[in-house]
Order: structure tokens, then C-alpha cells, then sequence
């Protein structure tokens, strides 16, 4: 995360200067002149002299006594790799030595450096678009190009179990900030030539790299091209963060629900882009972009793939089922003690008809008031210093569960009804489509105190339609329910077993959709006394 | 005026099956027993039977118009009868899947201000209704379609629960089977049609159905699983009222729903009125669908202008029916209308094109 800020902070002091962007990339694209000294000058200029840009003079050959300089900025290169195999070279190399001046760039760039990838640089634009991606520039007297080496490398968080996406069982890696670190996470995963990156920069200021990471012959080569298009058309100073691009490409704004799906396992985005899916990697955040998205996926985690199908589908089961009490648990308490009281069973009816005599507020007004304080215990837990954090969970639950029902202002019954929200809210593996379920439940309550079961209803297939509208690069959200999939249909609610699931789902998937062979059902020999 | 249908606009031949059968299985469901029961009494589940076999054959005929022509009613209106004519016929049709859908709603209305709320005034859940009908058109064939589907599968649980009043049932009822005439027989499978009705919505929507010829065999699987629900819940109710009490019972499915009793709900009938909300709302949706789609048709105007216009016209016509007399009388209307539209009407429109595409031929040759 340090190179990344700092890199940051360079680009803001460069945009600071020259006000205008316009004029920022026409003085950026001047070409390099053929004097080491106006060239050094005007990395310095431009940079403003940033610390942490370093230049290191040096002198080639015995007899002309070309003069060079090494470029680099410090904190996103590997330091070692250019003391050894670029600047001792460039010293101690005996070629170097004997050669004359005029086609000393070329000795360089064929025979001394002793490093992996090796650019030209032309003008302003291009030497620090290298400098910026850690790569090193060597300038020399007399020549109006420079010579650009991958040097990349630096402080980055190494691999570790991702915080936020835990698995019982499965792979304990989680992407890191770094791009290349993460694309090569899913390359060792998936070894094949198939697998394309592209590549692009976006962000203005930022000059962020941004990646595309398909399966040939298995993504749908028209989603690959919108999603480029919706890429480009991003014309925006910065990208920070997945959730940035994420607003920016999606289909439909106006809804709570996500149609991007985004992970930090290379597990998840590998599975995902043998569905056909493609994944939008960005630099400076371990959080990997999967489009298309759809609703069910949202509710798939990786421990049902990991674990045996029987048990993975009675737990997604169960998830729904959460979903769905999430969504609905207050607004159906409310609704039927305040319309359809005599739907409840006559000896619980008289509970809670004890429990709401002392009562002070209406129903839903006792609910919306215990959800919302729900929700702020949630969000300041959120953001609490572990050592408050105890706090926070003494006084919610002391305050709230205890002392509000003693005081009376709230029924125990809306409390275990909160408390059951609360928990179920949390059961989905997605946070943010648990999220959007969380700001639902407030329309449902409403909607439930108004008309009953038929608002709850009524708001329910709103809600229904509004995710069958729904769309993410074209594919419509609910596949492969609805419009139904059959070969897509076996890893939704339920979960196949692996020998049963043949096909690839359809609709994100181009054409190649056998998955496996016949007969991978596995079954013992006929003869089971196996000597 | 030959209009194609985008491919993306589309749906698969299956949806159909939702389609036919979503439209079919409605708010008739809730007090059919009673009107068939009137003239055909323990015999009533073979009404229901016969008029799904002359069912079956409409659809065949539909399919048989539709697979000659490859476009909706609008189209072989005009092809058959010329523009004028045609646009006639089309205009009346037109109204009669809109009286169709505003039958429906109003019924739901009743049904919601018996059973739930006695004190709301209708206007508000017609305004609510209106604008939620709105919303879906808004979305094109595809969410009218969606709304099908869950609404054949997500109540669907409701089928089983309802046969758990079988729990009180007499099967002695039915004996002797036929203990009735053949006139009063037919006279219940007449009645038996307001609960069909709906599926000739096919004659607009039939252009948004990839190979469209190929879902026949999914129009005719829609619409006798309806038949095997009608007949089920038929037999059911049968068996569990005696035929004094279901002559005065309006809603006896209700009725049923309302012995059931289970340990956490006592009173079953108020989530089932709320749920069948999911069974009634793609039948008004996809008849002020079909409605809106004809009159684009017709006259070439935005759909979203007609879907207005009608939503609007919905929240002026649907309140002055304000009581139970009003709605009934609507109902044995558009029944009427609905029974010669079936048996006469289609049968005719296909003998018509039958002779058209022969004389076709002969010139042709």
C-alpha cells in the first residue's frame, strides 16, 4: 500500500502545478532532447524535485567519457536488482568501456543489461509513465531516447488468508494490492494459454492499471468487448478502488442490488472465469471485479464447492431461507400484530397481547426504532478500535436488549425479533447484497404497517420484478432461473454433485459449454472384494 | 404492417407453459365451485373436465390461425377482413382483454375488502394496483413473463395446503357419479370458462415466442395442469361441502383455506388472500398487457403512452363497481363474453382462414 500512496501524492503534485490536464499533456509530450543535462533538469523541474525520485549520475566509456543517468523512483523498484545487473554493469562492463560514443545506446541495450524487459523511451510522456510503473530509465549524453528497464518491485503485503472471505476448507490465499501479484494468483491456477490479460490505464491523474483477465473460447466475446467499451468510456482524474469502476460500468443504477460480484480469493475469480466470466483486476486493491454478475451467486460461497454436495445444498438452502427472514421477519411481526391478530395461535396471541399492553408505541414505530439502533451499533462497531469494541457489544446489548424492555418502552418479543434480523443479515456470504436486504426491510416494515400482508405482498413482488429487470452486461440478473437455464440451473439453490454438472451455464458461457465427459459418476468396481 | 419481434424482446417456447397457465389459474379459482355447482351440483369436477377437452381444442385452433399467418390477431384481423372491418374486430377484442383485467383486479378488491380490510375504500387499492400494473408493463414482455413464472411457482405451495381440508371429507358425495342431465352438465362447463379465460391472450403475444409454432405442445401442458388443478380443488370441495352450503359459500376455496390450522398460524386465509396477490397480479398484468400491445398495434402509438392511458382509465372505472351486485354482474358479463369469444369466435375466426389460405391455394395454382 506505500508505493501506492506514494505514487499518489506524486501524480496530485504534478496536476497541482499545471492546473489545466489539457496543458498538462501537451508539456508532458515534448520530446527528450539530446542533452543529458536538459533532460536530467527537466525530470527534475517537472517532478519538483521530489525526494523520493532518484537520479544517479554515472560515466560510461574511458575514452569519450559519455556521461548517463540512471532514473528511478525509490520505494516502487527493487533496489538490489538495479544496483546489481544495472548500474554495476553499466560501470564495470569492459564493452562498455572500450566502446565509442556513437552507438553506445545500442551496447546497452543489447549486450549490459542484464534485466528482463527493455523499452525505449521517446518523450516526456513515455519516460514517466515508466518511471511511475517502477520501471528504470537510463539516459544518455548525445542520445534523444532513453532506454526503459522493468524494475519493478518494492514493499507490498505479502499473501495472506483473506479477512473478509474465510472458508473452512480451500485455499488459504487472498489477493494482495498488487496486480501482478494477484493475476499470477489465478495464472498459477489456471495453466493455460487461454487465459488472456489485457491491459489499460485509466484514471487521469491516477494513471491506475486496470486489467481484463478472460478464458478464450469460453467467454462470450461480446461481453468481453462491452465490458472493454465501458472501460474506455471511463474518463475520470482517479481510480482508487474496485468500488470506483464498479459505479462506472455497471447497467442500472437505480437499484440496491449489486450486478458486479467482486472477491479476494483467486479461488472464487478462478471458478468464476470458467463460467465464462471475466474479471477486472485493479491495481491498489486486493478486491477483483466479476462481471456478468447474478443473483445467485451472491449466495454461493466457496465452501459449497469445497464441501460434499449434499451438505453444500442444504446449507444454501438455509441461506435463502435467511434471505428471506432478513428481509421480511419485523415486517410480518408488525403485520400481523397490528391487521391479523387472529392469525396467531390464541396462546401465543395472549403473550404477546401481555407483552404489547404495556407497550407505549405502535408496532412498527417499536420496530423502526430498534432496526435503526441495530444498525448504528453495527456501523460504529464497524470502525471501533478493537479494544472499544467491547464497549460498543456491553452497552448494545446491556442498553438495549435489557434495560429498554425493563424500562418498558419496547416488548421482549420485538427484541427477539430484531435479534433474529440481525443475525440473519449477517448469515448471507455477500455483504453487500446483505447490505441492500438491510435497507429493504425498512421499505417492508412500512409497507407491512400500512396494508398488512397484502403490502408485504405487494412490496414482495416489486421487489421480484425489479430483480427480474435487473441486468448485468446483458445477462439477465436471475439467470439461470428465470428465464431458465437447465444447464446453468444445477449450481444455483441447489448444488449438483460435480459428476452431474456437464454443461457450463449457458448464457455467459460462448458456445463451448461441455464441461466433462460422460460417466463421471464415480461407482466401484463390479467386483468389491478388490484383492 | 408485418412487425418482427427483436430477438432479445423474446422469450422460449417453455414460458409459455407459465403463460397459459398463470393466466387461467386466478381469482376465478377463489369462487368458481359455487357458479358450476349451481347447475351441475356433485357432478361439477365433469363440467371441468369437458370444458378443458373443448379448450384444448381451441388452443389447437389459435395455433393453427397464428402458425398461418406468423403474426398476432391484429395482423390476420387485418388480412382476413381488411383494414376496417379488421381494425373493428381487433378494437373489440382489444376491450375485451382490458374488461378482462379490470374483472380481475375489481374481483381481488372485493376479495381483499371482504376478507381483510373491510374499511378501505376501493380507490386506494385501485390507485395502488394501478400504479404497481404500470410498473410492470413498464418493463416489457419479458418482466410480464418473469411474474408468470414465480407466479406459478411460489404459490403453488398453496395447491397442496389446500388439500388438507380433506381431512373433513365425505367421498360418498359424488355417488352415484352423472346424477345429473347432459344439459345441466353443459351448462356447468359453460360456467367453467370464466375460469379458463386468459389464454386466448396467445393470439397477441404469439409473435414474441421464438419458433412460436413450437410451443404448442407447451400451450396445451399449461393449460391441463390448470385443468388438473381445477379439478383437484373441485373434487376437494366437493367432498368437503355439502351442496346447500356451496350454494351459498361465494368463495369456497377460501372457505377451505380458512379451516386449515397449523400450530404457528391459526388463521391460514390471510396469508393465502395475500399470497394469491402473486397468483392474480400476472393476470391483470399480462390482459392490460395484451390490451396496450393491441392498441400499439392498431394505431401505432408508443406503448407506454397506452399503458398510461389505460392505468389512468383504470382509476375511473374501477370504483364506481361498488358493490357486490356490480361485481357479479360484471363477472356473468365478460363470462358470457368471454364463453362466445372461446366457442364461437375462434372456431370461426379459423373456419374463415381455413377457406382463405384453400382460396389462396387454388388461385395461387
Amino acid at each position: 500500500m506505500t508505493f501506492k500512496l506514494r505514487k499518489l501524492s506524486k501524480a496530485r503534485t504534478t496536476s497541482s502545478k499545471s492546473n489545466e490536464d489539457e496543458g498538462a499533456k501537451t508539456e508532458k509530450n515534448e520530446p527528450l532532447s539530446d542533452s543529458l543535462a536538459q533532460n536530467v533538469e527537466a525530470v527534475k523541474q517537472k517532478t519538483g524535485n521530489s525526494a523520493d525520485i532518484s537520479i544517479r549520475e554515472i560515466t560510461l566509456n574511458d575514452q569519450a567519457h559519455t556521461k548517463a543517468a540512471v532514473v528511478f523512483v525509490e520505494g516502487i523498484v527493487d533496489q538490489q536488482a538495479i544496483d546489481d545487473f544495472l548500474i554495476h554493469s553499466l560501470i564495470n562492463d569492459d564493452d562498455l568501456k572500450k566502446n565509442p560514443a556513437d552507438n553506445i545506446l545500442e551496447t546497452i541495450a543489447e549486450k549490459v543489461v542484464a534485466l528482463g524487459e527493455l523499452t525505449r523511451v521517446h518523450n516526456h510522456s513515455e519516460l514517466f509513465q515508466a518511471l511511475f510503473n517502477g520501471e528504470t530509465v537510463v539516459l544518455i549524453e548525445g542520445f534523444s531516447e532513453g532506454v526503459s528497464t522493468d524494475t519493478k518491485g518494492g514493499e507490498s503485503r505479502s499473501v495472506d488468508e483473506p479477512p473478509t472471505e474465510i472458508s473452512l476448507r480451500g485455499p488459504r490465499e487472498g489477493f494482495t494490492e498488487s496486480i501482478r501479484t494477484n493475476t499470477s494468483l489465478v495464472r498459477r491456477r489456471i495453466k493455460n494459454e487461454k487465459l488472456w490479460v489485457k491491459s489499460i490505464t485509466l484514471g487521469k491523474v491516477t494513471n491506475t492499471d486496470v486489467e481484463i483477465m478472460y478464458i478464450d473460447g469460453l467467454a462470450e466475446s461480446d461481453i468481453v468487448q462491452e465490458v472493454e467499451n465501458r472501460l474506455n468510456r471511463i474518463n475520470t482524474d482517479s481510480i482508487l478502488e474496485s468500488g470506483y469502476i464498479e459505479e462506472l460500468i455497471e447497467d442500472q443504477t437505480a437499484t440496491t442490488f449489486p450486478t458486479i460480484a467482486h472477491s479476494e480469493r483467486p479461488d472464487v475469480v478462478t471458478g468464476n472465469l470458467l463460467e465464462g466470466k471475466i474479471a477486472i483486476f485493479i491495481d491498489g486493491t486486493p478486491f477483483v471485479l466479476m462481471v456478468p454478475a447474478v443473483f445467485v451467486q451472491f449466495f454461493q460461497s466457496v465452501d459449497d464447492y469445497y464441501s460434499r454436495f449434499d451438505i453444500a445444498t442444504s446449507i444454501r438452502l438455509l441461506r435463502i431461507i435467511i434471505f428471506i427472514t432478513s428481509l421480511f421477519a419485523p415486517a410480518v411481526y408488525v403485520a400481523a400484530t397490528t391487521f391479523h391478530q387472529e392469525m396467531i395461535p390464541t396462546q401465543l396471541l395472549i403473550v404477546l397481547a401481555a407483552q404489547r399492553e404495556a407497550a407505549p408505541l405502535p408496532a412498527v414505530v417499536e420496530a423502526i426504532l430498534m432496526e435503526i439502533i441495530f444498525e448504528v451499533l453495527r456501523e460504529a462497531g464497524v470502525r471501533m478500535p478493537k479494544a472499544v469494541g467491547q464497549t460498543i457489544s456491553i452497552v448494545g446489548a446491556l442498553v438495549i436488549g435489557q434495560a429498554a424492555v425493563q424500562a418498558g418502552i419496547v416488548s421482549p418479543a420485538m427484541v427477539i425479533v430484531v435479534a433474529v434480523t440481525a443475525i440473519a443479515s449477517f448469515a448471507t456470504p455477500s455483504y453487500n447484497i446483505a447490505i441492500a436486504a438491510r435497507l429493504i426491510r425498512f421499505v417492508n416494515m412500512i409497507a407491512a404497517a400500512t396494508f398488512g400482508f397484502y403490502g408485504i405482498i405487494l412490496t414482495f413482488i416489486v421487489l421480484l420484478i425489479h430483480l427480474c429487470s435487473l441486468r448485468s452486461f446483458g445477462v439477465p440478473y436471475m439467470a439461470p432461473l428465470a428465464p431458465f437455464d437447465a444447464s446453468g440451473a444445477g449450481d444455483t439453490i441447489i448444488r449438483m454433485p460435480w459428476w452431474k454438472v456437464k454443461k457450463r451455464p449457458a448464457l455467459t458461457v460462448d458456445g463451448n459449454v461441455m464441461r466433462q465427459g460422460d460417466n463421471q459418476k464415480p461407482s466401484p468396481p463390479t467386483d468389491r472384494t478388490m484383492k | 404492417m408485418h412487425v418482427k419481434v427483436k430477438e432479445k424482446f423474446q422469450v422460449s417456447p417453455p414460458m409459455v407453459f407459465f403463460i397459459i397457465h398463470a393466466m387461467q389459474v386466478g381469482v376465478g379459482m377463489l369462487g368458481f365451485q359455487r357458479i358450476i355447482a349451481k347447475s351441475s351440483g356433485y357432478d361439477s369436477w365433469i363440467p371441468v373436465i369437458i370444458a378443458g377437452v373443448v379448450i384444448s381444442l381451441v388452443i389447437r385452433m389459435m395455433y393453427y390461425i397464428l402458425k398461418v399467418n406468423h403474426n398476432d390477431v391484429i395482423e390476420v384481423h387485418r388480412n382476413l377482413f381488411g383494414k376496417w372491418l379488421g381494425g373493428l374486430l381487433s378494437l373489440a377484442l382489444i376491450l375485451y382483454f382490458y374488461m378482462t383485467g379490470v374483472l380481475v383486479l375489481r374481483t381481488y378488491i372485493e376479495v381483499i375488502q371482504v376478507w381483510v380490510f373491510e374499511d378501505l375504500p376501493t380507490w386506494v387499492l385501485t390507485v395502488l394496483a394501478a400504479g404497481f400494473v404500470y410498473y410492470v408493463i413498464k418493463g416489457g414482455f419479458r418482466t410480464v413473463v418473469g411474474l408468470c413464472v414465480a407466479g406459478v411457482f411460489i404459490p403453488s405451495i398453496l395447491f397442496f395446503i389446500l388439500l388438507m381440508p380433506l381431512e373433513y371429507a365425505d367421498f360418498l358425495n359424488f355417488l352415484p357419479i352423472w346424477k345429473h342431465s347432459l344439459k345441466d352438465i353443459l351448462a356447468g362447463a359453460k360456467d367453467t370458462t370464466l375460469t379458463f379465460i386468459g389464454f386466448e391472450l396467445l393470439l397477441l403475444f404469439y409473435p414474441f415466442i421464438k419458433h412460436g409454432y413450437r410451443s404448442h405442445k407447451w400451450a396445451q401442458l399449461g393449460h391441463w395442469a390448470s385443468v388438473v388443478v381445477y379439478t383437484l380443488l373441485m373434487i376437494v370441495t366437493l367432498a368437503f361441502f355439502s351442496e346447500g352450503q356451496l350454494k351459498i359459500t361465494i368463495w369456497p376455496t377460501l372457505t377451505l383455506l380458512k379451516i386449515i390450522e397449523f400450530p404457528f398460524i391459526e388463521r391460514f386465509e390471510y396469508l393465502g388472500i395475500s399470497l394469491w396477490l402473486i397468483i392474480v397480479v400476472p393476470n391483470i398484468v399480462t390482459a392490460f398487457w395484451g390490451a396496450s400491445r393491441g392498441l400499439k398495434r392498431l394505431f401505432s402509438i408508443k406503448q407506454r403512452y397506452v399503458v398510461l392511458f389505460m392505468v389512468l382509465t383504470l382509476i375511473i372505472v374501477v370504483p364506481p363497481i361498488d358493490n357486490r351486485q356490480a361485481v357479479n354482474t360484471l363477472n356473468e358479463w365478460v363470462n358470457q363474453i368471454g364463453f362466445w369469444v372461446i366457442i364461437a369466435y375462434i372456431p370461426f375466426l379459423c373456419a374463415v382462414q381455413f377457406i382463405h389460405s384453400k382460396w389462396k391455394r387454388k388461385n395461387e395454382t
